[in-house]
């Protein structure tokens, strides 16, 4: 549906680029100028620097380019300074001017001839500068981008303990760079698209050949393809545009905003896709497990990973329901309680007029109001969020006597489980509150249901063709090294089959190392 | 479109179930928990039923008080609702420990007081059966004064709990109870509890037995001889037995501490005769020795292992015999024993059995091991 | 969609939870009493036989269900007719195992709440699950089965220390009498019930796998019934033929320390899922049932309607409890047999001489995929 609305909006916006598809460049400078700015009339930033080789007259130019999406470095020494000062005479064909300078005057490591007026526009916009020369019917177009980006900085929502610090920045080229820091083989591909009518989003899809999955490779790009959108301004957008499962609250594509987990994933098999100006590379498939596994996993012991790769898929299922379970227990099965116990939680609950259901509903918002307060907060205020949160709501409530004590600890300890998987914490949310209704019409059966109704639900669902959810009776030797454990690195000699990874052989280290003496 | 169709309809059924439901949703701390409920006849009607209700107060440091309210109605579930117009809180069981009985209710059969209990979803069969000693049982929880809890059923509860450390009164709860009024061949026997007056307070204790036929009381049994009972029932798990021997300086009384006991029932049956072995194994440890003897060599030791099976024997067939003269059923489970082993031959038998077990033959073979002498290896001496 | 398949092993789990789903909580052979456990035994050796004939005509035809197999041995109006009473027993399965969810609930846990709100919040998980197909429901079988046996592990474990092995005594007492009349009840339910897998089994993936599949899953279902059967006499002794719910009495009474007890919600857990198991492959089966009569692209477009119904039907089934105990241990056995057996018999027999007459005629062995 979202498909057929944007091309039904495209159509109506027409947009110029494609009507520039046929048009060429003349031949006289000051036409091919008085084209351009016609193009880009209004656009101040847009510069034209018309200059003449010293000796001879006939040798002339006019650079364009747009102000600060340029390297005045490159402009001025590589560009401007050769064709102006150097003594054209010795070996220059005058007549075959552009390939020329082209050849033999530019210093810039990467140059074109170009005629088509469509390819020299969407250039320019990117930051080249365009050589346009007096009497050629062809433009030069020097690669000179330069601009501003953010330094590489360790990224807030995934910080390690151990492991690179290093974050993916907002230009593609430094990610692509960083990526192929890590691996450095021909194998490594790259695929550029263009995607957005408006933005012209570079896309680049990435993936290890003979590693990753043909299958998957091409389901992808068919996704892709079918993205037709005026414009994309994070990856995210993208990983909504293709994934599987589109009303599920659990993520099908997975995003990282870290190098070394993007290199990973590549050699497990996987497929990233980088976008411009967005610091998160999206890989796929992406499936459940994947949302309990952390990069230093991997780095740090794996008896250590192991356990804590387990306290997160443990924490996960706890703050579904620790809501839904307590709720249940407090409002219908007293029975279950041991009898001290339902003293104590009894005499808590002593004058608090809400009933339990809309007690915990209400502080399980607040906890969500402040948690997004945080978020977006800067870090000063952010503090003051959490005074006004712990001291005020938390306290105070108890005192006054509008919640019970055992409703903020539950609230706290679902909150505190819900931030220990941060990857799911969309679907953490909305399964919670699903489950906390449905306790409430029928005790723990109906948080039974829930737990069913879930189950059955990510059973189903396929991120790109592989089961999101591991199926336990096919799954038997390799592919439990890295599921809910972490095996250690010298036995996972295979890469995991169940993501169609092909050419499965990962390491032949041998195993006698100082295994036994270690 | 249809996801959100599916979603709709979803949240039109949810929001029917959430505003007309909550059919069993009940706060906890609007709950009325019943801790004990004591049963007599009643004056007007036929069951007067007292109950300790556990009441929670507001505030910081409160602790749980004790609440008793008394009403009457001509069933058990009649009385049991008939709270409602008293307190208008609506009791809720499944916390209760104990279930306390008259004797004068007990007389009458109590299977018809017991079925309403047994037969609700909400009350729990783990509850524990006893018969009052007092006139009443309502009176054990208006007067009783518990010594360690406020509610006086918990501790009750707690008292039948670590019987098992003294055995001088069985541990039965309603479950236990039902099987054997099920079962043919052994007959149901309760504890029994009293008020006692100790330091001008009137403090409960838990000892004794009562005994029944089918469903109806018709005696008791003191301490000792509950423990005996236990013996052949093969419940004692620990308890002390205390043996007198002779010495140097009069007598020196020893307590052996029961570790463990294995007790086994053997029917012996020739022609159409039957007899029946009590095998008991006891594991104890010398824990006190009143005296200067020395029962830890071995001569002193295996002359006091011998005494006190003896005195074990002695009071177990005294018991027997007791029951078998005065009461005439059959608590110790010979028959069920008979009917397991032989289901044939007590196919024949049942009938009559009650008139047989008068005249029953038991032969106890008691043997009592004596394992250490606890922290010390020899007699306090007193020197001079 | 691709052809559904699912793996020999999720099968086993699917069935399994299938034969153990409301058997758990009923209790199998209660006309045996203490000796209910030897009833399971003697219901697990009669079923085989006829276990033994399914997976023999889910091998002779493989890749096929139950109605279809109908079509091809009895002929076009005949296989209808008697699918119709499949889909009929399938349907009206589906909702006894619902009412018995539905009745469990109220009896033991809510007795304010209408029966109809969980017997609809379960209907509505069937529903769910059988429009996403069989695959799913297998998937989900291996996934909930070893936790259940897990929850189930424990419990026992639990109650070990609490065992009154006497109460198993005589055995034997009242002779071989009641315990063949319980396995005969152990037989229909819940042993043959398989017989609807036959519907549902469409989707296994060797011509082996049926024998495998069938005879593993009843196998281990019929041992965890029958120690379960040994755990719930041995605690509750005389009482135990008494109880509606006897496994669930059964727990309560468990009680390890001061903190472990009133785990008996842990056996309604396993209930759920069971009954989820049972009425879902119920309702798969009637909805594949009624595509195949009536030529529907779909079955999932019949899944709603059919849920809806069986619900509806499961509400109006019985008027009491009783009711539904003297049904599932009294009458069951008779109304369930030709479904069980006869049917089954005289289609295995038809399918064998059709093969046998097709055979020297030089044609290949029907639908050797």
């Amino acid at each position: 549906m979202t498909l057929k609305k944007q091309n039904a909006v495209k159509e109506n916006n027409k947009d110029n680029m494609a009507e520039l598809n046929d048009l060429l460049l003349g031949s006289s400078l000051e036409e091919n100028i008085a084209l351009l700015r016609n193009i880009f009339t209004n656009d101040e930033t847009l510069v034209f620097r018309r200059f003449q080789n010293r000796n001879i007259k006939a040798v002339k130019c006019c650079a364009v380019y747009f102000n600060g999406m340029i390297d005045p470095q490159i402009v001025n020494k590589d560009i401007i300074q050769p064709v102006l000062s150097s003594d054209l005479k010795d070996g220059i064909d005058i007549h075959n001017l552009p390939e020329e300078l082209q050849y033999k005057v530019i210093a810039s490591g990467n140059v074109n001839l170009e005629n088509q007026l469509d390819q020299i526009v969407s250039s320019i916009l990117y930051g080249n500068t365009l050589l346009l020369i007096e009497n050629c019917e062809k433009a030069l177009i020097i690669s000179s981008n330069g601009w501003e980006t953010r330094a590489i900085t360790e990224p807030e929502s995934e910080k390690v303990v151990r492991g690179p610090r290093e974050g993916l920045t907002e230009s593609i080229i430094m990610n692509i760079t960083m990526i192929r820091r890590r691996i450095k083989d021909p194998d490594l591909k790259l695929k550029f698209r263009e995607i957005g009518s408006k933005t012209h989003t570079r896309v680049c899809i990435c993936y290890i050949e003979n590693v990753a999955s043909e299958n998957i490779l091409k389901e992808l790009e068919k996704r892709l393809d079918q993205i037709d959108i005026d414009g994309i301004i994070d990856s995210g957008y993208i990983q909504e545009l293709i994934r599987d499962a589109p009303f599920s609250p659990f993520e099908t594509v997975g995003h990282t905003e870290k190098p070394d987990v993007v290199a990973a994933k590549l050699l497990e098999g996987r497929i990233a896709i980088i976008s411009d100006c967005s610091p998160s590379v999206l890989t796929v498939p992406y499936i459940m497990i994947e949302n309990s596994q952390s990069n230093e996993d991997y780095y740090n012991n794996f008896i250590y990973s192991s356990f804590n790769r387990f306290l997160r898929t443990i924490s996960f299922v706890l703050a579904v329901s620790v809501p839904a379970v307590y709720l249940s227990i407090v409002t219908f099965h007293q029975e279950m309680l041991p009898t001290p116990l339902v003293l104590s939680i009894s005499a808590s609950k002593q004058g608090v007029p809400f009933p339990s259901f809309f007690s915990l509903l209400v502080m399980l918002l607040i906890f969500d109001l402040l948690r997004e307060a945080a978020t977006r907060m800067p870090t000063l205020i952010g503090q003051a969020v959490n005074i006004v949160g712990t001291l005020v709501l938390g306290q105070a409530a108890v005192e006054a006597k509008l919640v019970s004590a055992p409703v903020i600890i539950v609230t706290a300890l679902s909150g505190i489980l819900t931030l220990m998987n941060l990857k799911l914490i969309g679907a953490v949310i909305m399964i919670r509150f699903l489950f906390l209704i449905l306790s409430s019409i029928l005790g723990i059966y109906g948080y039974i249901f829930g737990v069913i109704a879930i189950s059955l639900h990510l059973l189903s669902i396929r991120s790109f063709g592989v089961p999101y959810m591991l199926n336990v009776t096919t799954l038997k030797g390799h592919n439990w090294q890295d599921t809910f454990i972490r095996a250690p690195w010298w036995s996972m000699k295979l890469r995991p089959k169940i993501i169609g990874a092909k050419n499965l052989v990962r390491q032949r280290t041998k195993k006698t190392g100082g295994k036994k003496t270690g | 479109m249809k996801p959100f169709k599916i979603i709709l309809l979803v949240l039109i059924i949810m929001g029917n179930l959430l505003l007309t439901g909550c059919w069993n949703y009940r706060e906890i701390e609007k709950l009325a928990i019943v801790a004990g409920v004591a049963i007599d006849k009643g004056t007007n009607s036929r069951y007067r039923v007292t109950v300790e209700i556990v009441h929670i107060s507001q505030g910081r440091d409160a602790k749980p008080s004790s609440r008793i309210v008394t009403m009457e109605g001509e069933t058990m579930m009649d009385a049991v609702r008939n709270e409602i117009s008293l307190s208008g809180e609506r009791l809720y069981w499944s916390h209760a420990k104990v279930i306390l009985l008259s004797q004068e209710v007990a007389r009458e059969g109590i299977a018809k007081i017991i079925d309403w209990y047994t037969r609700d979803s909400e009350t729990r069969t783990d509850v524990k059966i006893l018969i009052s000693g007092e006139k009443t049982a309502g009176e054990i929880l208006e007067r009783g004064k518990g010594v360690t809890e406020e509610i006086k059923s918990f501790e009750l509860n707690s008292m039948l709990d670590n019987q098992k450390s003294l055995a001088k009164a069985p541990k039965i709860d309603l479950f236990d109870f039902l099987n054997m009024l099920e079962s043919d061949g052994t007959s149901p026997v309760m504890p029994l509890i009293n008020i006692r007056q100790a330091d001008s307070k009137s403090v409960l204790e838990i000892m004794g037995t009562a005994v029944f036929r089918h469903d109806k009381l018709i005696g008791f049994l003191d301490g000792e001889e509950t423990k005996y009972l236990l013996f052949i029932k093969n419940k004692v798990k620990a308890g002390v037995l205390s043996q007198e021997e002779p010495g140097e300086e009069g007598t020196c009384p020893v307590a052996l501490e029961i570790f463990g006991n294995k007790t086994r029932l053997e029917p012996l049956v020739s022609d159409n005769n039957i007899e029946f072995k009590v095998n008991i194994t006891v594991t104890t440890a010398i824990d006190e020795i009143e005296g200067s003897e020395n029962f830890i060599e071995d001569k002193g030791r295996i002359k006091l292992e011998k005494d006190s099976e003896a005195s074990l024997k002695a009071g177990i067939e005294n018991l027997i015999k007791k029951v078998q003269t005065d009461f005439g059923v059959d608590i110790f489970g010979f028959g069920s024993e008979l009917k397991n082993d032989k289901p044939k031959l007590w196919g024949k038998l049942s009938n009559n059995w009650d008139d047989r077990l008068k005249s029953l033959k038991v032969t106890v073979i008691p043997k009592i091991h004596i394992r250490n002498s606890a922290v010390l290896s020899k007699t306090i001496k007193v020197k001079d | 969609m691709g052809k559904e398949l699912i793996t020999d092993k999720e099968a086993i789990c699917l069935l399994m939870l299938f034969t153990m789903g409301s058997t758990l909580i009923l209790g199998v052979g209660s006309d045996a009493k203490n000796d209910a456990w030897l009833a399971v035994i003697a219901g697990l050796l009669m079923s085989l036989p006829v276990i033994l004939i399914y997976s023999r005509l889910l091998s002779i035809f493989p890749g096929k269900d139950l109605f279809e197999i109908l079509d091809m041995t009895l002929g076009r109006l005949l296989g209808k007719l008697v699918a119709l009473i499949y889909i009929w027993y399938a349907f009206h399965l589906g909702a006894l195992v619902l009412r018995n969810f539905g009745e469990f609930m109220v009896t033991m846990t809510m007795p304010e709440t209408p029966i109809f709100v969980p017997m609809l919040g379960l209907g509505l998980l069937c529903v769910f699950a059988v429009r996403l197909g069989i695959e799913e429901i297998g998937r989900i079988s291996a996934y909930l089965l070893p936790v259940l046996m897990i929850i189930l592990l424990i419990v026992l474990g639990l109650a070990i220390p609490q065992f009154e092995l006497t109460n198993l005594k005589p055995v034997l007492g009242k002779g071989l009498g009641p315990v063949i009349n319980g396995g005969f009840s152990a037989f229909s339910f819940p042993f043959a019930e398989s017989a609807i897998l036959l519907g549902a089994f469409f989707c296994l993936k060797t011509k082996k796998s049926p024998f495998k599949v069938y005879t593993l899953a009843i196998l281990f279902a019929g041992t965890l019934i029958m120690v379960l059967t040994i755990r719930n006499i041995s605690l509750l002794g005389q009482l135990t033929s008494k109880l509606y719910f006897p496994s669930y009495v059964a727990v309560s009474r468990i009680s390890v320390g001061d903190f472990i007890q009133r785990i008996e919600v842990t056996v309604s857990i396993i209930f759920v899922v069971g009954a989820f198991a049972k009425s879902s492959i119920c309702l798969l089966v009637a909805s594949r049932g009624i595509q195949r009569i009536f030529k529907l692209k779909d079955y999932r477009k019949v899944v709603i309607q059919l849920g809806s119904l069986m619900v509806l039907l499961s509400y109006i089934v019985y008027d009491t409890t009783m009711m539904m105990q003297y049904w599932a241990f009294k009458v069951y056995r008779y109304y369930a047999f030709p479904m069980q057996v006869i049917f089954p018999v005289i289609i295995w027999i038809i399918a064998e001489a059709k093969k046998n007459k097709s055979k020297p005629a030089g044609k290949k062995a029907p639908a050797n995929e």
